[in-house]
């Protein structure tokens, strides 16, 4: 009964953000870069609605491009233009597509069709970033919820590097909701037809979090011979596990661990990661972020970032100054960068 | 000369007497100092005990920093135990009517519109008082706790239905009205529920600025309003 009234209290500042939305985005960045030099962003979101909004985002660099994005978003049509990070399933999120993407929204059905060339790239890594999109992507898919809290993810992908292949992927999500909190989990299957030879990944993601407690994993296979979209590289098994707990109010550590065997190199890989958040006061936050991959090939990687954050506007504007550093066997490089972000 | 120190001794008990304050004064006192408050920041705990089939006491605490401004009418709460919460961030924006909850996890703001049907925003600085005349017999005693003089108001149910909840509660507050501890007992007089306030400071001119301003998070707006309620439960448990 005790533990019932404190539980009341606390859940009482519990919140689901299942019916929230975004309204507004204003984003100025510029990044100096010791190889690529400078880069320009210029991004723009307004949501009228849950399902009506529209945007754009221009990126420039002297010496290299120029590329731009656009989106519109209707209750039952959205239609994204330029260079931008699709989801061909429920985990994805590193394949940077430069083209098309059409969705129809029928009866809580999404039914996608992009069309472009296509790259993996991480969205913080310089080195990524400017990767050439080159391979000829085509993606038709289908999401559904199965039932309360559950979606499936169904795609076909056309490549077209040279010769014809087909990826075939399915995706299923069940999230359960939990005290305080919920807990989501992903399954993702995967076939890979490539000269009539069928090549099976796989790929599961499971994110806890309890209040200001969260744990995420991602763990599977990725067959050699099949394109990654994914943290795993071709070849990959293994998994990554990350666990975010405060120190106390104003300082946040996120510590990862993770580890890989590749089999087309037949290479270990361990990684090791932590980011730290500080609140230094309401109108200073630092944030850093450091990576570091161990390889048995001697093919080790380093990435550090440290980031100096200073809210105002009460909040909605925040800018920041910050400083990456990667490191590779092929390259290393520094970058200087000015972030300024409003939201309202 | 013995006549008039015995006169002196009894004007004076009887002085005393007179303006001695009862458990009622010193409570009204207490909530007419915070009403006149402009801003009021504290440091607050909120620890409940059960109890193991052995009688060891589990305790399970709440810690959280408050800061409060009647005009506009702003209050946020920062949480700072247990674990699990600390870090999270609740504001309710009277003026621009408006709730915002901050997540370290997910570094997400979530805002939602605030009603005037929820709690009013500086509700808070009435004290969670523990009941009235009719509710509880006060007696009230004064103590040194840490050098430091205080009243020590112990309240006993008269209503059935708070008897069987409670056995009784000992509120400690200072002299010039500030509350250090409150304690409520069961049935069994064991500790049930303890709330104590810490670092109080009264019209230290807080900002509204600088107590809208979050730590940074993508602003996640929602068309309901949040559904929560920040007064406590337990001080009511009859209704």
């Amino acid at each position: 009964m005790r533990k019932t009234i404190l539980l009341l209290l606390v859940l009482v500042f519990i919140l689901s953000p299942a019916f929230s939305q975004e309204w507004g985005n204003l984003e100025l960045s510029t990044e100096v870069n010791s190889i690529y030099g400078q880069d320009y962003i210029f991004s723009a979101e307004k949501w009228w609605s849950e399902n009506l909004g529209a945007g754009f985002s221009i990126f420039y660099n002297p010496s290299q491009n120029f590329s731009y994005k656009t989106f519109l978003q209707t209750p039952y049509l959205r239609f994204t233009l330029g260079e931008f990070y699709p989801k061909i399933n429920l985990i994805s999120e590193n394949l940077q597509l430069k083209g098309f993407h059409l969705s129809f929204y029928l009866y809580n059905n999404e039914i996608f069709y992009m069309s472009g060339y296509g790259a993996r790239k991480f969205p913080d890594l310089p080195c990524y970033t400017h990767l050439t999109n080159d391979v000829p992507l085509k993606i038709l898919g289908w999401s559904l919820p199965i039932g309360e809290n559950k979606y499936i993810n169904l795609s076909l992908t056309s490549i077209n590097d040279s010769q014809e292949s087909y990826l075939i992927d399915a995706s299923f999500l069940n999230k359960t909701s939990l005290p305080l909190g919920n807990i989501i989990i992903i399954q993702d299957a995967s076939i890979f037809l490539k000269n009539s030879i069928l090549y099976l990944s796989a790929l599961n993601s499971t994110n806890l979090s309890i209040g200001s407690l969260s744990i995420k994993a991602l763990f599977g296979y990725i067959n050699p011979n099949t394109p990654s979209f994914y943290l795993l590289d071709p070849g990959d098994i293994g998994g990554i596990i990350s666990l975010n707990l405060p120190l106390s109010s104003n300082l946040f550590p996120e510590y990862m661990l993770g580890y890989f065997y590749n089999v087309k190199e037949a290479e270990h890989k361990i990684n090791l990661g932590i980011n730290l958040g500080w609140n230094l006061s309401n109108y200073l936050n630092l944030t850093s972020s450091a990576r570091y991959i161990l390889s048995s090939k001697n093919n080790n990687w380093l990435y550090m970032q440290i980031a100096l954050n200073f809210p105002t506007l009460e909040g909605t504007m925040w800018n920041s100054i910050y400083i990456k550093y990667e490191k590779s066997i092929t390259q290393e490089d520094t970058s200087l960068g000015l972030r300024i972000t409003y939201q309202f | 000369m013995k006549r008039i120190f015995s006169f002196l001794i009894i004007f004076f008990l009887g002085f005393s007497m007179i303006y001695a304050q009862t458990g009622e004064d010193i409570l009204k006192n207490l909530e007419q100092k915070w009403s006149l408050a402009r801003d009021i920041s504290m440091k607050m705990s909120i620890t409940v005990y059960s109890y193991s089939s052995k009688g060891e006491s589990l305790p399970t605490k709440m810690s959280m920093e408050m800061k409060a401004i009647k005009n506009p009418e702003i209050l946020r709460i920062d949480f700072t135990e247990p674990a699990l919460m600390a870090g999270q961030i609740i504001l309710i924006d009277g003026e621009k009517k408006i709730t915002r909850m901050y997540s370290p996890s997910t570094k997400q703001i979530i805002e939602a519109p605030y009603t005037m049907t929820q709690t009013s925003t500086m509700s808070f600085s009435s004290l969670p008082m523990v009941g009235n005349k009719e509710d509880f017999s006060l007696k009230v005693e004064e103590i040194i706790d840490k050098n430091q003089k205080l009243y020590k108001i112990t309240g006993v149910p008269l209503k059935a239905d708070l008897k069987a909840n409670y056995s009784s509660f000992e509120f400690y507050i200072t002299k010039d009205y500030t509350p250090i501890k409150l304690i409520v007992y069961d049935v069994q007089n064991r500790p049930y529920i303890e709330i104590a306030w810490q670092n109080i400071k009264i019209n230290s001119n807080l900002s509204p600025n600088t107590l809208r301003t979050f730590p940074p998070g993508k602003i996640i707006k929602q068309k309901e309003p949040l559904n929560f309620n920040t007064t406590m439960p337990f001080m009511a448990p009859s209704k």
